[in-house]
Formats: structure tokens, C-alpha cells, sequence
């Protein structure tokens, strides 16, 4: 079943809290009212009982004091109507008296009439005879009392048998209500007077009801009521005080009510606070569950906004910031990846340029092997071709042509030192023991004593200086110098388009700035930033590939730095030297 | 501020369910008095309902002041219940309608007014306390003959056209025929009738003189009295209120003690009781009240068995 309202109920704490709290307190309401209307009417009935007893006694009396006026009048000597009147006018309940004599003579009595008529004669008995109850014309019960003397005078008399209990009853509550019942069950005297009056029977459990018994029934008017009855065994009677339960119970009910009626208001009262306190908790548990859904499907972009009590507003700031860190660290994470596959690639990049360079160097040991065997074995055979043919026995050579043999053969032999020193300078330069001997130098005077052997190198073009006016002194290891500079121009003659050379000598900031510009396209593109690693040649494959690498190692052995650039239709290959010079 | 605003409004509706209670609406218990003569029923009546506490009952004696027209304009309002005290004021709340219940203090001859078609079950607007003082006429003349042994003439002050006369001459009569008593009437039909009373009195050669219930009579009983003093005889009553004001013996219920049975019966009345089903009562005690004071001033001599009658001597 999907109720939707039920699981929004569901998640109402209230609803429960509510139940909870209720129902013990329905059951708790429940036992204590049934439990203290038991003990209330327990104490109501002892009090029905007593008053019951209290007004038999009362009622006894008047019966005694009532019989003891009328004895007097039965006794009396003298004139009888005197005595029945005093009698009579003493007693309120009389409404008519008559006095037999035991000769048969009467005197009578009565309230309202002046020569009554004698009440009927009892037949002889007892002292103290009670008749039937009669009804007068008012529809009030009479009671018929006989009385008889030893002497054989009897006495008559006829009573208004409300005004018994009129003259007697004085209940100690205004809810008590008490009557006397005659042997039918029909009130004689009462509290009411209306009641007797009306002459109608009470309800017959009541007029059968065991004695000092405390009885519940229901009578004509369908009012509960708890009744004690008590023998009033003169008058073969009963007289019973009851009370409405309703009455017994109000000051418990009222008292009830009350609380009943205070504990609905405070319930009332706080039915809208407590809604607004549950949901003050609630909302931001539901808050707290709709955030962590939306953080587990990694959509919680903002903040949730603290509501409710301070412990909920605490709970959810300490989520925001779970939130905060829990972005902040996948956010990282992704940096952090990110970051790991760049360098992957760096390395791995950098590892395939390395595997390149290592191909490279591996391919230019290949090709420089092969050049140094050519650029060894090629003056070797030189040498050893002229010194054989020098030697040779069966040929007398001139002394001109030996000469040239043999400066053919020294210059073969300066070749092959050039070649080794330059190797040597290479693996010293490798392994960083590249060794250069600053000492001050003049430029413009070292090159003049330079440009000799720079114009030979660059035969059969033509190499122009050009220096900048005042250039300063630098310090400079003046060998290694020339021997960048030889190499340079020797590039440039070998490798570039024919023209001419310009070597420019101007300052730049804390140095000098060399540069040699020829009219060649330069050096290719993918080559331009291996061309100053070691065994790295051109496409002609001429040459040892060690030149440019020891100029680059000299000129940063002396601190400075060398590269390549274009020259407007031209290209150059220029360094720079700091005027102080590396530390030597 | 509007959360603020949301608990005001909770909070005012609850404060003024919890602070308001239902008023009771005041019910007013008007009692209709014809004159001086009667107003010890009222206060007897007054005093008794409002030693109950009834909430919300209020008590108001209207008295006419012996006079008719005054006495119209106590029965008109609204009332929860109209108390009259006898009846010419028992006549005039009904003759001017209305279904307010009626609750007589002291009305003589119940029966003849055709206010109740029973006296167990009136079964009409009106019910109430019968004060038997018609009926009571001629046991008046009895006690009186007792009193003045020597009385062979009375003289009897009644108001003709009243209901309980007939009824009150009647059992006179009876009596009289009995006690050998002979009766001279002395009528009052209105107060300027009591002009000549005392001429009356003594023109009629009574010995004593007996008073039958009428408003007239009962409201102008000073006069009464005086007139029978000049004429030099006693004056019969009807309660002790008459005895105390100078009569020299009277025998009934006292307006006082009827007030009180009345006032029970209002109770019920007030409490839902309908007043159709409300049993007429009779007086629960009658009294012999004798005032030695008027006899001595009239110069009678009472027999002392007499006196051990009375349950109250006035000295």
C-alpha cells in the first residue's frame, strides 16, 4: 500500500509523541475517576446512611412525643374536648381527635369544624394501633393512630402525615432528599411535599430495597440515585434518603471537568508550538536527508540554510561543513589527478624525448663514431699516405716536395689534435669539469689579432666586423673564446648559402653580445633546438657535430648563454658574455 | 516578526476562550403585594428564596400600596415567576395574561377561583399555598366563643363579591348555628366604606367582631382595629401579623410561614419544575395567637383554658 499522507505522518514524530502521551493519560483519567468515584460514593452512601439513621431517630421522637400528647389526652381527667383540644392546637400534625369513653361516650375535635362528627372506633387492642393511611380531599395521606388506656378509654386520632416529617426534617446537604414510604411503597412525608402530594409510588426496588443497604437505581424521571433505606417499624414504614448521583459526583466532576478542561486547553495551547517545534526539528532533518541524497549524487551545489533549534542549526552547519570538505577534497582529488596525469604525460613525454635523445645520441654516437673514424682515419691516411711515400725506397723526392709532404703531414697531425681536444673538451664539458680561465680582454684588441685567422676560416668568403664604438673590457679566457669563435664562423662557411659574414660585437646589459650572421636560411626547424647538443650535425652529415656543443659549453662555462635567431634575410648565430666573467 | 505575529494569533483566540465565561442571565421573582395587610408574606417569601442562593434569581417585592390600578403595573414585565400574595393580586397577574407561572402566597378558596382544575393537579400557569382562612371561619368563632365565654352576638366584617366569601360566611354560619352565636354582617366593598365602621359596629349590638379574608379589610387593618376599639369590642383575625396589630385573637397560618412554603415551592419552580404539575399546599401549621394587650385595654376577662390554647400570647 502507498499512502503518501501516511508516510508524511510517518515522519511526523508529533503523531507518535501525541499517541504516547495520550492514551496513558486517557487510561490514567480513566482508572483514577472510576477509582475516586468509588471511594466519593463509598463516603457518599456512609453519609446517606447516616443521615437515614439521624432522621429515623428524629422521626422516633416525634411518634413518641406525638403518642405522649395524645396519651395525656387519653388520660386526662375533666372535660375531654378541652383536653382533645390542647391536644390538637399542641399538635400540627392533628387534623381531628376523639375520645371514646368505656361507656361508649365520645368527644371529638377538629382543625376546621366545630361540631365534628366522632372519627370511626377502633376496635379494642393494642395501646398503640396504626391504621391504614387514607388520603383528605388535598390528596394528603392521613395516618389513623389509636390509642387505648388500661382504663378502657381509647383516643383517635387523625394525622396530616407530612407535617411528621416537616416539623422534623433538617438535612444536612440541599441535594439529600428524603421521604417516608408506607408499606406500598407510596410517600406519606417528605422533603418534597409535591411529591406526596402528587401520590404517586416510587420506583419498586427502592420500596423493596433491604434495610441500611446502599442502593443505585434509576427512578421514574430516569435520574441515578444512590439510596439508604432504614425500618420505621412503628409506622410499618421505611424512611429513605437518597441523593442523584449526578449531585454526589458534581464536586468530583467539576473538579475533573476542570482538570479535564485544563489539560485540553494546555493540549490546545500547545498542539500549534509543539507542530511548530516538531517541524523546527523535523524540517531540518528532512533538510539534512534531502542533502545527503543530493551529496551522494554529487549535486549539492549550495548550502543548506540553518532552521529550527539551535542544536538542528548546529547539526546543519556541522553538514554544510562536512559538505564543504567533503567538495574541497574531491575537488583535490580531481586536482590531484588531473595533476598526476599531466605529469604522466609530462614524463611520459619527457621520457619519449629522452628515449629520442637516446636514439639520437645513440644514432649520433653512431654517426659520430663513424665521423671520428672518418675524421681520425682521414688524416691518419694522409699521414701515413705521405710518410709512406716519403719512405718510400725506390723514390728520391725533392727537397721542396718533401717539405710539402711533410706540412701536409704536421697539418694532418694538428687535425687529428684538434679533433682529439675537442672530444676531450666535450666529455670534460658532459661531466661538468668544463674548465675556462677568466682574465681581462681588450675585444677590439683580441679580435684584430683574430680576424686573421677568422678570414681564413671563412675563405672563401668574405667576413666583416662590425664592433659597436667604446666597447668595455670583460673578462674572458681568450683560447676558449677563439675557439668559439672559429667554430661559429667555420659553420657559417660550410653550411650557409654563399655571401658574406658579419661578426658583430655590440654590449648588452652586464656583457657583450657576439653574433655571426650569414646569408643562409639557417638551421631547420626541428633541428634548431638539438643543433647545439653534442654529435648533432646537418642534413650535408659533414663535420664532427662537437663544435656548437663546446661553443654552447664554453660560453656557459663563462656564464653566459648562446642561441640562434633570425637576421632579417639572414640568419645569426649569436652569445652573450658577462663582463665579469665565471667564477673561476 | 511574522512568527511573532503567527503566535499572537494563536495564542489572543486561546486567552480569550480560557478568560470568558457564559454570564448567567439574571431572573427576576416578582412578588405582587395589594397592600400593607399582606406584605409580611412577602418578606417571609423573600427572605426564605433568597436564603437559597438560586444564581442568577433576583427577588423584587411590588407593592401596590392598596392601590389597584398600581397593583396592574406590578404584574406587567418580564419575570420568571410572578408570587402573588393573595386574591386580588392572584386576580389581576391573571387577568393580565401572559404564560409567566403564578405561585399564590396565601389564597383563600382555592377551588372557587377556577385558577386550578385540581388542587392535586392544577394543570394551569398557577399554583401555590392555600392559607385555609375561609375554612377556618367558623373554627375563628369557636375560639372566640371559648375566649368570651359570654359571647351571644357577633358581628362579621366581610368584603362582598370576593371570592372566599361565601365560602367564609358559610362555615360562620355552621358555626354559629352550633355555639348558638347569633351574626350581624358588616359589609366593605371599599375602602371608603370604613367611614362609618365604627357607626356599623356599634349599631349592630354585637359583642365582638370577625374578620373574613378581603384585601380591603386586611390593608386597612389599622382602621379596622380602631373602629373596633371605639366601639368597645374585640376584633377576631386571621394571623398573628392582624393579632399583633391589635386584634385580640386570630387563628391561621401566618403570612410569614406561608411566605417560607412558598418560597420551597418557587425553588422548585425556578428549577424546572412546572408549575401545571405543582400540588396545591395547604398551611403546614396554624396558629392561635392572642393579644392580652387588647383584652386588657377592652376590659375582657379571658378564661385561662383559653390562654393554655394559645401557642402565642401577645402581652
Amino acid at each position: 500500500m502507498n499512502f503518501p499522507w501516511l508516510r508524511r505522518l510517518e515522519g511526523r514524530f508529533t503523531l507518535a509523541a501525541a499517541l504516547a502521551a495520550g492514551l496513558p493519560l486517557v487510561l490514567v483519567g480513566a482508572v483514577a475517576w472510576y477509582g475516586m468515584s468509588r471511594v466519593y460514593l463509598g463516603a457518599a452512601g456512609a453519609r446517606l446512611e447516616s443521615e437515614a439513621s439521624r432522621l429515623e431517630a428524629q422521626l422516633g421522637t416525634r411518634l413518641e412525643l406525638v403518642v405522649g400528647v395524645l396519651s395525656q389526652a387519653l388520660e386526662a381527667e375533666g372535660d375531654p374536648v378541652w383536653a382533645l383540644r390542647r391536644a390538637g392546637l399542641y399538635l400540627p400534625e392533628a387534623v381531628a381527635l376523639t375520645r371514646y369513653e368505656p361507656d361508649g361516650q365520645s368527644a371529638a375535635w377538629s382543625r376546621f369544624e366545630v361540631a365534628p362528627r366522632p372519627l370511626p372506633a377502633a376496635e379494642p387492642g393494642a395501646a398503640e394501633t396504626w391504621g391504614p393511611v387514607r388520603y383528605d380531599a388535598w390528596g394528603e395521606p392521613q395516618l389513623t393512630l389509636t390509642l387505648a388506656s388500661p382504663a378502657g378509654r381509647r383516643l383517635v386520632a387523625l394525622l396530616r402525615a407530612p407535617l411528621l416529617w416537616e416539623a422534623l426534617v433538617e438535612l444536612h446537604a440541599p441535594h439529600l432528599h428524603a421521604f417516608l414510604l408506607d408499606r406500598r411503597g407510596y410517600p406519606i412525608a417528605s422533603t418534597d411535599l409535591a411529591e406526596v402530594l402528587r401520590g404517586e409510588p416510587v420506583a419498586g426496588e427502592l420500596a423493596a430495597a433491604p434495610y441500611g443497604r446502599v442502593l443505585r437505581y434509576r427512578d421514574a424521571a430516569g435520574v441515578r440515585q444512590l439510596a439508604v433505606a432504614l425500618p420505621v417499624g412503628r409506622l410499618n414504614a421505611r424512611v429513605v434518603v437518597q441523593a442523584p448521583l449526578d449531585a454526589l459526583l458534581a464536586p468530583l466532576r467539576a473538579s475533573l471537568g476542570w482538570l479535564l478542561a485544563t489539560v485540553l486547553l494546555a493540549l490546545a495551547a500547545s498542539a500549534w508550538p509543539g507542530w511548530r517545534l516538531a517541524r523546527s526539528v523535523t524540517r531540518p532533518l528532512d533538510e539534512l536527508a534531502r542533502g545527503a541524497a543530493e551529496l551522494e549524487r554529487g549535486e549539492l551545489e549550495r548550502p543548506l540554510a540553518p532552521s529550527g533549534p539551535p542544536e538542528a542549526q548546529t547539526a546543519v552547519r556541522a553538514f554544510n561543513r562536512m559538505a564543504a570538505e567533503l567538495r574541497r577534497h574531491h575537488e583535490e582529488l580531481a586536482d590531484y589527478a588531473a595533476a598526476l596525469a599531466d605529469r604522466v604525460e609530462e614524463r611520459t613525454e619527457a621520457l619519449r624525448l629522452a628515449l629520442e635523445r637516446a636514439l639520437e645520441a645513440d644514432r649520433a654516437k653512431t654517426r659520430f663514431l663513424a665521423s671520428v673514424s672518418h675524421e681520425l682515419r682521414t688524416p691518419l691516411a694522409n699521414i701515413k699516405g705521405f710518410a709512406s711515400t716519403l719512405l718510400a725506397p725506390d723514390v728520391a723526392w725533392k727537397p721542396e716536395e718533401a717539405a710539402e709532404f711533410l706540412r701536409i703531414i704536421e697539418s694532418e697531425a694538428d687535425r687529428m689534435h684538434y679533433l682529439v681536444n675537442d672530444l676531450l673538451d666535450l666529455a670534460r664539458g658532459e661531466r661538468g669539469e668544463f674548465a675556462v680561465s677568466p682574465a681581462p680582454l681588450h675585444p677590439l684588441r683580441f679580435l684584430r689579432a683574430l680576424m686573421p685567422r677568422l678570414r681564413r676560416v671563412a675563405e672563401p668568403r668574405r667576413l666583416r666586423l662590425r664592433l659597436a664604438p667604446g666597447l668595455p673590457c670583460l673578462r674572458a679566457d681568450a683560447e676558449r673564446l677563439r675557439s668559439v669563435l672559429v667554430n661559429l664562423v667555420e659553420n657559417a662557411a660550410r653550411y650557409s648559402d654563399p655571401g658574406d659574414l658579419e661578426l658583430m660585437v655590440e654590449p648588452v646589459s652586464g656583457g657583450l653580445r657576439f653574433a655571426l650572421r650569414d646569408p643562409g636560411p639557417g638551421v631547420p626547424g626541428p633541428l634548431r633546438e638539438r643543433v647545439f647538443d653534442p654529435f648533432v650535425r646537418g642534413s650535408s652529415g659533414s663535420g664532427t657535430g662537437l663544435g656548437l656543443a663546446i661553443a654552447r659549453a664554453i660560453v656557459e662555462a663563462h656564464g653566459g648563454r648562446i642561441g640562434l635567431a633570425r637576421s632579417g634575410r639572414g640568419h645569426e648565430v649569436w652569445f652573450t658574455l658577462p663582463l665579469e666573467g665565471a667564477d673561476a | 516578526m511574522k512568527t511573532r505575529t503567527a503566535w499572537i494569533a494563536w495564542l489572543l483566540p486561546l486567552l480569550l476562550l480560557g478568560g470568558c465565561r457564559k454570564a448567567s442571565a439574571e431572573r427576576e421573582v416578582r412578588v405582587v403585594v395589594s397592600g400593607p395587610g399582606r406584605l409580611a408574606r412577602a418578606e417571609g417569601f423573600a427572605l426564605q428564596l433568597r436564603s437559597y442562593g438560586l444564581p442568577g434569581v433576583r427577588v423584587r417585592v411590588c407593592d401596590a400600596g392598596g392601590d389597584t390600578r398600581q397593583l396592574v403595573t406590578c404584574t406587567r414585565g418580564p419575570a420568571a415567576l410572578l408570587v402573588t400574595v393573595g386574591g386580588i393580586e392572584t386576580r389581576t397577574a391573571m387577568e393580565a395574561g401572559g404564560s409567566t407561572p403564578l405561585l399564590f402566597v396565601g389564597l383563600a378558596a382555592t377551588r372557587e377561583w377556577g385558577y386550578v382544575a385540581s388542587l392535586k393537579h392544577p394543570g394551569g400557569r398557577a399554583s401555590g399555598v392555600d392559607n385555609n382562612y375561609a375554612e377556618l371561619s367558623g373554627k375563628r368563632l369557636e375560639l372566640l366563643r371559648l375566649a368570651l365565654p359570654g359571647l351571644r352576638r357577633a358581628v362579621v366584617l366581610y368584603q362582598p363579591g370576593v371570592v372566599p366569601t361565601p365560602r367564609g360566611l358559610a362555615s360562620l354560619e355552621r358555626a354559629a348555628a352550633a355555639l348558638g352565636v347569633e351574626l350581624a354582617y358588616a359589609p366593605v366593598r371599599e375602602p371608603e366604606d370604613l367611614a362609618d365602621l365604627e357607626g356599623v359596629l356599634a349599631g349592630s349590638g354585637a359583642q365582638a367582631a370577625l374578620l373574613l379574608p378581603s384585601f380591603v379589610l386586611e390593608n386597612a387593618l389599622d382602621r379596622v382595629v380602631a373602629a373596633t376599639r371605639a366601639a368597645g369590642m374585640p376584633l377576631v383575625g386571621l394571623d398573628r401579623a392582624q393579632v399583633r396589630a391589635g386584634a385580640l385573637l386570630a387563628y391561621g397560618a401566618s403570612g410569614e410561614a406561608m411566605g417560607r412554603q412558598a418560597a420551597r415551592m418557587a425553588r422548585q419552580l425556578l428549577q424546572g419544575y412546572p408549575v401545571a404539575l405543582m400540588p396545591v399546599e395547604r398551611p403546614l401549621e396554624m396558629r392561635l395567637s392572642v393579644n392580652l394587650t387588647a383584652a386588657r385595654e377592652l376590659g375582657i376577662e379571658l378564661d385561662p383554658r383559653f390562654l393554655s390554647l394559645a401557642q402565642e400570647v401577645v402581652r
